[in-house]
C-alpha cells in the first residue's frame, strides 16, 4: 500500500468517525408537569432543547429518519406534531377524550394514537395530517407497537388484561392474546419474533412468540412494572418498575431476572440507543433520566429534565 | 377599545376552555421535616407497622398484621370508630437505609380522594444529632374518568396529602422531641 493511499484510507476513517459522533441520536423527554419536550443530545447526554407543547404531554413517538416526533397530550387532547430540524411544532392533531399511547408506522407514514377513554386507536395519514380511520381495540389500550415490517400493530389492553394483534393496513384483527394483569407498555424484538408486556397490577412481563401469537414466558418483575427496553444483542430486556424505583434487567435465555438497578425515582419510559451501549430511563418522580450501561449494567449518568418526565414511546431517533 | 375588545373575547375563548374538564394525570407531593435526634432514634419511631398511630394527629387507632414488607395496616381517622378507615400495604421495606414504601389498597373519596397511591418515607442522618425524614407520594385523583366531580378532582387529591404529609411531619417531630403526640 502506497503512503497516498494509506493517507486516504486514514482520512475516510476518520471522517467516518466524525460521522459517527455527528450522528449521534437525539432523545425526546415529555415533561408531563412542564408541558414541554426536552431534547437530549446522545453524544454528550446533554439537553440541548426544550419545546413547548400541548397540556400535560406523555406519549412519544419519532420517526426513524428524526424529521418528525409526535407527542401525545392527554389533557389538552391531541398530539403536538414536532419538526425535528428546526425542533418546532408544526401542526396540532386534535384527538378523542384521552390519547396517550402512540407509535409511528416504520415508513413514517402513518400515526396511531390509543385513546384510553374511548377505547380505540385514531389512524393519522403524517402527510395530510387527517384522521383516515379509527380501530375498534378493548378496555384503556395503552401501550401501542408496530413491527419492524410494518406489518402488525401491537395494544395492551390495560383494563382487559389483553394484548390486541392487528393488521397495521387493514385494521383486522388477527390475534387476541391474554397477558398478565393490567399490560401498559409494549415492545418487539428488533426481529419482530417477540413481543413483552409491562403487566403494571401482577408485577411481572408476559413474552409472545409473534409467530405463534402464544404466550411464551411470564416473568415476574417488581411493583408497578411500565415499559419495557430489548438488549438483542445480549439476549436480554430492560423493565421499568415505578413503584419500586427499579429496572429490572431480565436474561431471556434464562428467563429471569439477573440485575436490579436502584435508579432516581419512579421509573417509566425506558429505550435502548441506537449504538446498544446505553438504555435511557425518565424518572418521573426525579424529573431525570438516568443513563444505564449495557455492558456494566451500572448507573453511568443522569440528566436532568423537566418537571415530570415519562417519555412513554418511541423516544430515541437520529438527529435529522 | 379595540385592545379591550380583543381582551375579551380571548377571554371568553378561555373560559369554557378552562372549565372543560380532562383525563387524570399523575400527581406528587414531598415534604420533609428536621427533627433534633439522631436517625436512628427517629427510625425507631417510624419503623413498626403501626407506629403511625403514636404520632400522626389524624390517625386515630391502627390494626396492623406483621412486619416489614408484605405487611398490612388499616388506620381510622379522626375519631375510633369514625369508619373512616384506610387500608394500606408496606411494599419495602429497609432496616439499613432506614426507609419503606407503602401503598393504599382501600379508600373511600371522603376519607382521602386518591387513587393509585403509593408513598415513600425516608429517614436521613444529618450530623450525630440530627435527621431529616422526607415523606414522598405519586398518585392520582380519586375520580379517573373524565370529568371528576369537585372533591375528586386534582386540586382535591393534592391537598389532602400534602395536608396529611405536613400534620404528619409535624406531629413525629413533636413526637420526637417532647415524647407527646398532641
Amino acid at each position: 500500500m502506497n503512503r497516498r493511499r494509506l493517507a486516504f484510507l486514514l482520512c475516510a476513517a476518520a471522517l467516518l468517525q466524525m460521522r459517527g459522533i455527528n450522528a449521534a441520536p437525539y432523545a425526546y423527554i415529555t415533561n408531563q408537569g412542564a408541558n414541554s419536550v426536552s431534547v437530549i443530545d446522545l453524544a454528550s447526554d446533554e439537553v440541548i432543547d426544550t419545546i413547548a407543547v400541548g397540556s400535560k404531554p406523555a406519549g412519544v413517538a419519532a420517526s426513524r429518519s428524526g424529521d418528525r416526533i409526535y407527542v401525545s397530550n392527554p389533557e389538552s387532547k391531541d398530539v403536538s406534531v414536532i419538526d425535528g430540524a428546526s425542533r418546532k411544532v408544526i401542526g396540532t392533531l386534535k384527538i378523542g377524550e384521552g390519547p396517550l399511547g402512540i407509535a409511528l408506522h416504520p415508513d413514517g407514514g402513518t400515526l396511531y394514537v390509543a385513546d384510553w377513554y374511548l377505547n380505540f386507536v385514531s389512524v393519522f395519514d403524517t402527510t395530510t395530517l387527517k384522521q383516515t380511520a379509527t380501530i375498534p381495540v378493548g378496555r384503556s389500550p395503552s401501550g401501542l407497537a408496530l413491527d419492524p415490517t410494518g406489518k402488525r400493530l401491537y395494544v395492551t389492553n390495560r383494563d382487559d388484561d389483553t394484548l390486541s394483534v392487528l393488521d397495521a393496513r387493514t385494521y383486522a384483527p388477527i390475534a387476541l392474546i391474554k397477558t398478565g394483569k393490567a399490560p401498559f407498555g409494549v415492545t418487539l424484538t428488533p426481529d419482530g419474533g417477540r413481543a413483552f408486556t409491562a403487566n403494571v397490577q401482577s408485577s411481572d412481563v408476559t413474552m409472545i412468540d409473534t409467530e405463534a401469537l402464544a404466550v411464551t414466558d411470564t416473568i415476574p418483575v417488581h411493583e408497578f412494572p411500565y415499559a419495557v427496553a430489548v438488549d438483542p444483542a445480549r439476549n436480554r430486556i430492560f423493565v421499568t418498575n415505578q413503584h419500586d424505583d427499579s429496572v429490572s434487567v431480565i436474561d431471556l435465555g434464562l428467563g429471569e431476572e439477573i440485575k436490579r438497578l436502584d435508579v432516581s425515582g419512579y421509573p417509566e419510559g425506558i429505550a435502548l440507543a441506537p449504538d446498544g451501549r446505553h438504555v435511557y430511563v425518565a424518572n418521573w418522580f426525579a424529573n431525570a433520566v438516568d443513563v444505564i450501561s449495557t455492558e456494566t449494567l451500572e448507573i453511568v449518568g443522569n440528566i436532568a429534565v423537566g418537571e415530570g418526565c415519562r417519555a412513554f414511546g418511541e423516544f430515541i431517533a437520529p438527529r435529522p | 377599545m379595540y385592545k379591550f375588545f380583543r381582551f375579551s373575547i380571548a377571554a371568553l375563548l378561555a373560559l369554557p376552555l378552562a372549565a372543560l374538564a380532562h383525563g387524570p394525570s399523575r400527581q406528587k407531593a414531598q415534604k420533609e421535616v428536621e427533627v433534633n435526634a439522631p436517625a436512628e432514634a427517629v427510625w425507631k419511631a417510624l419503623k413498626g407497622t403501626c407506629s403511625i398511630a403514636d404520632w400522626h394527629p389524624a390517625v386515630a387507632t391502627c390494626e396492623g398484621k406483621g412486619e416489614g414488607k408484605g405487611a398490612t395496616r388499616v388506620l381510622t381517622l379522626g375519631e375510633a370508630g369514625s369508619g373512616k378507615t384506610i387500608d394500606e400495604e408496606f411494599t419495602m421495606f429497609d432496616d439499613e437505609k432506614m426507609t419503606f414504601k407503602y401503598k393504599i389498597t382501600k379508600v373511600a373519596a371522603d376519607v382521602l380522594p386518591v387513587n393509585s397511591y403509593a408513598a415513600q418515607m425516608i429517614v436521613e442522618p444529618d450530623g450525630a444529632a440530627k435527621s431529616k425524614v422526607i415523606w414522598k407520594a405519586g398518585y392520582y385523583r380519586y375520580f379517573t374518568q373524565n370529568d371528576p366531580p369537585k372533591g375528586q378532582d386534582e386540586e382535591a387529591a393534592n391537598t389532602a396529602v400534602n395536608g396529611v404529609f405536613e400534620a404528619g411531619l409535624a406531629g413525629l417531630k413533636k413526637f420526637i422531641e417532647t415524647g407527646s403526640k398532641n
